[in-house]
């Protein structure tokens, strides 16, 4: 299994409207992951709409890669 | 009405004088001043006296062989050693590494340009031009400078030095293979890696980016700096711009990517719960693509949407540059450990482009590498790199060569029915190199009537050149004209190129014996002329110049070449010790080749010898047969000398053949140089070279 962190301090609006903080981002085997500070993941309703900050811990140049990765 | 036309010009105006033919009317060119004659039609009237000369032009296409002829394009090491590396041009002359060290003496240093460089996981990667052919020593980092250090003793204790070398028939079996694969360089322009500048916990930093419209790329970072670093985190904030157009496009490109306002942490280490934990130790590197577990494959151009996505970013534009500004330095990253101690200077950025996920395009035609040898280095040659594809502060590379190309043996003659194939230091087997590499000698075919060049005489004089020391240990760094370069250097070897009956012809410009020694013996001539078979008004003496022959000093410019430094240029000054010491000084450059004080010394002697021994030039012509005769032959003249006051004598020289031209109605031409004998048929300028007293300052 491969994981890359990309991202921390995520605060994003999940698709049923709520703002969650302190959310972690990953790809894990070629999927993107978004996990609470609990360790759930973002899925469903609860998926990540749209992100308003996030510190970033992977050269920029590879968020047009993350981004073009399917989330779970 | 019949019209007469006339549309050729010498048909109405005579071209010597300018005049209408059969008038006095001039349409001509312009007066000369001096002599007050017309001058022919098209001569260029320069003007009158008192005027500074005009600036010539520049020549046109010529931009290469400009560069070739210049001394920054020399490979033979310079006086000052300390300078920056030479990138190869385009289109700069691959040169030809020639020679072999034998008896402590010889070998080749030189100077490559540098063709390829680029950077893998933080390790220099060079490739050099070393030679066209195949060098027959093997690179030796004891025997190689990067400017005044020695290769073996710089910090990089891993540093390595190997050759790659394909063959034509290689790649013109696999051309799409690439004969510098596994050196950590790719075959292709589009297919390199480089350093970003150094992301500092200062200031602001600029990289570009991939094009992700087209590149496929991996980004691997370093942790750069000193001590401890495992607590010491930093953030950065991020500008984007086009590249193009150097337009600020960072909150278009942060709204393609989704993530919201971005900051960068850099040189942050996580456990395996991911919880950020601290910073990472000096010298840790990370691939990107090892982490997404694409293992050395590289990351992909985004497609579909994502594409349409960035190309709205700026008008379509795809190439961006980046610019992150420091916000804030943390040596305490982890609260529950002590702050780091060290100093943290940096995470480096090292980005390999591609344009396959394989990185090496396989769809190349590299057959442009065929038949040369290339140097290709592992390891930090230079100690501070930076960014771009290697450091900005270089340092030339300077390498020796015990043996250069390797060549067909001719100086040893044929084994079996086939030479042997090794490197060499005799200037013939050079000659017949350039002429093979030229396609003008058969490889498969050695039989002498198919070779350009008289074959039955090259071993014989192969041993003369040793005997005497004459090596060739050398560059050629310029795209020359064979027969030109050989002819030119022939005399430097006692040997002239010659033409003879349709086939090029090695001689000696003085008789040798059976040994293959310079003759002091008595010498018969290969033909006696007379007033009998020279023809009438034929016969023409040219004195030499007074200054072609007062007393002089020889200076011999050659190469001190040994293993253990690069090498310099010497010169050594002979003259006749009964000459004066401040004589004028004419100088003779043999540092291209000869790494043989010896062979210097011998040269200038000759060139002492005939100065004060051969007085005249003769020319006259034969309808004696003369087919046997060639020049450098050694000719008997045996004129009677009369005059209205009873002078009446036979007069005799002897001459050495310099040209012969022969007339279609059977009347030869012979030009000789005056080649005197003493009393007992000893040629006095081979005495004179043998047994003369000469003056040597090293």
């Amino acid at each position: 299994m491969s994981v890359m962190f990309f991202a921390m301090d995520i605060n994003a609006i999940l698709e049923d409207g709520t703002e969650v903080t302190n959310v972690k981002g990953f790809v894990i085997d070629n999927k993107k992951v978004y996990k609470t500070s609990e360790g759930t993941i973002l899925t469903g309703t609860k998926k990540v709409k749209t992100i308003i900050s996030s510190t970033i811990l992977v050269p920029v140049e590879l968020l047009s890669y993350i981004k073009n990765i399917e989330n779970e | 009405m019949a019209v007469n036309r006339t549309s050729r010009i010498d048909e109405i105006i005579d071209p010597t004088t300018g005049f209408v033919k059969g008038t006095n009317r001039y349409i001509g060119g312009h007066q000369d001043l001096q002599t007050f004659k017309r001058m022919p039609i098209g001569t260029i009237y320069k003007g009158g006296a008192f005027k500074g000369r005009r600036q010539r032009k520049a020549k046109v296409s010529q931009n290469i062989q400009i560069l070739d002829e210049s001394l920054e394009n020399f490979k033979h090491p310079n006086s000052n050693l300390d300078v920056a590396q030479k990138i190869a041009n385009t289109a700069e002359t691959v040169p030809i590494i020639f020679g072999k060290r034998t008896n402590n003496i010889g070998g080749v240093w030189m100077q490559p340009s540098l063709i390829k460089a680029g950077t893998d996981f933080f390790n220099q990667k060079l490739i050099y031009v070393i030679s066209q052919g195949d060098i027959s020593s093997s690179p030796d980092k004891a025997k190689a400078y990067a400017g005044l250090k020695k290769l073996i003793f710089l910090e990089d204790q891993s540093i390595t030095v190997n050759h790659l070398y394909s063959t034509a028939a290689t790649l013109a079996t696999t051309p799409n293979s690439c004969p510098i694969s596994g050196t950590g360089l790719y075959c292709g322009n589009d297919i390199y890696s480089y350093l970003s500048e150094i992301l500092k916990p200062s200031g602001s930093s600029l990289s570009r980016s991939p094009d992700r419209a087209v590149e496929f790329f991996d980004r691997r970072t370093l942790t750069r700096g000193s001590g401890d670093t495992s607590n010491t985190t930093f953030v950065m904030s991020l500008q984007v711009f086009d590249a193009e157009t150097g337009a600020n496009v960072t909150t278009a490109y942060q709204s393609y990517l989704g993530f919201g306002n971005m900051q960068f942490i850099f040189n942050a280490r996580y456990d395996s719960s991911f919880n950020l934990i601290g910073g990472k130790t000096v010298g840790t590197i990370e691939s990107a693509a090892q982490v997404l577990g694409i293992g050395t494959t590289l990351i992909a151009p985004v497609t579909g949407s994502s594409l349409t996505s960035l190309q709205g970013v700026s008008n379509g534009r795809t190439k961006f540059i980046f610019k992150h500004t420091f916000v804030s330095l943390d040596t305490q990253t982890n609260v529950s450990n002590p702050a780091s101690t060290g100093t943290l200077e940096g995470v480096q950025q090292e980005t390999i482009i591609g344009t396959s996920a394989t990185i090496q395009n396989t769809s190349n035609d590299n057959s442009s590498f065929a038949d040369i040898t290339f140097l290709a280095t592992t390891g930090n040659l230079y100690e501070q790199p930076s960014s771009g594809t290697f450091p900005s502060s270089t340092k030339q590379l300077y390498i020796f060569y015990e043996q250069g190309v390797k060549v067909d043996l001719f100086s040893a003659g044929l084994t079996g029915s086939s030479y042997t194939v090794g490197a060499s230091n005799q200037f013939i087997d050079l000659a017949m190199y350039l002429f093979k590499i030229y396609k003008k000698i058969d490889g498969n075919n050695t039989a002498a009537i198919v070779a350009p060049v008289e074959l039955s005489n090259l071993q014989n004089l192969s041993s003369f050149c040793t005997n005497n020391s004459m090596f060739f240990n050398g560059i050629i760094s310029k795209a020359v004209n064979i027969i030109e370069f050989i002819s030119s250097v022939a005399p430097f070897y006692l040997l002239s190129f010659l033409s003879v009956g349709g086939k090029y012809q090695f001689a000696p410009i003085l008789p040798i014996n059976s040994s293959n020694q310079i003759d002091t013996t008595a010498l018969t001539p290969v033909a006696t002329f007379t007033e009998a078979n020279i023809l009438p008004n034929s016969f023409r003496k040219i004195y030499l110049n007074v200054e072609d022959r007062r007393d002089i000093v020889v200076n011999c410019i050659y190469t001190d070449c040994i293993p253990t430094e690069v090498a310099r240029r010497k010169t050594v000054s002979v003259r006749f010790t009964s000459s004066s010491l401040d004589s004028p000084t004419e100088q003779y450059d043999l540092s291209e080749f000869c790494t043989d004080v010896n062979h210097s010394i011998l040269y200038a002697k000759y060139e002492l010898a005939r100065r004060k021994h051969s007085t005249h030039d003769i020319a006259f012509s034969t309808p004696l047969l003369t087919t046997s005769l060639i020049p450098t032959d050694i000719i008997k003249l045996e004129l009677q000398r009369k005059n209205s006051v009873g002078d009446d004598r036979t007069e005799t020289n002897y001459y050495q053949v310099t040209s012969i031209t022969y007339d279609n109605n059977g009347i030869s031409s012979i030009q000789a140089s005056h080649f005197p004998l003493d009393s007992n048929d000893i040629a006095e300028i081979s005495k004179e070279i043998t047994t003369g007293t000469f003056t040597v300052l090293q």
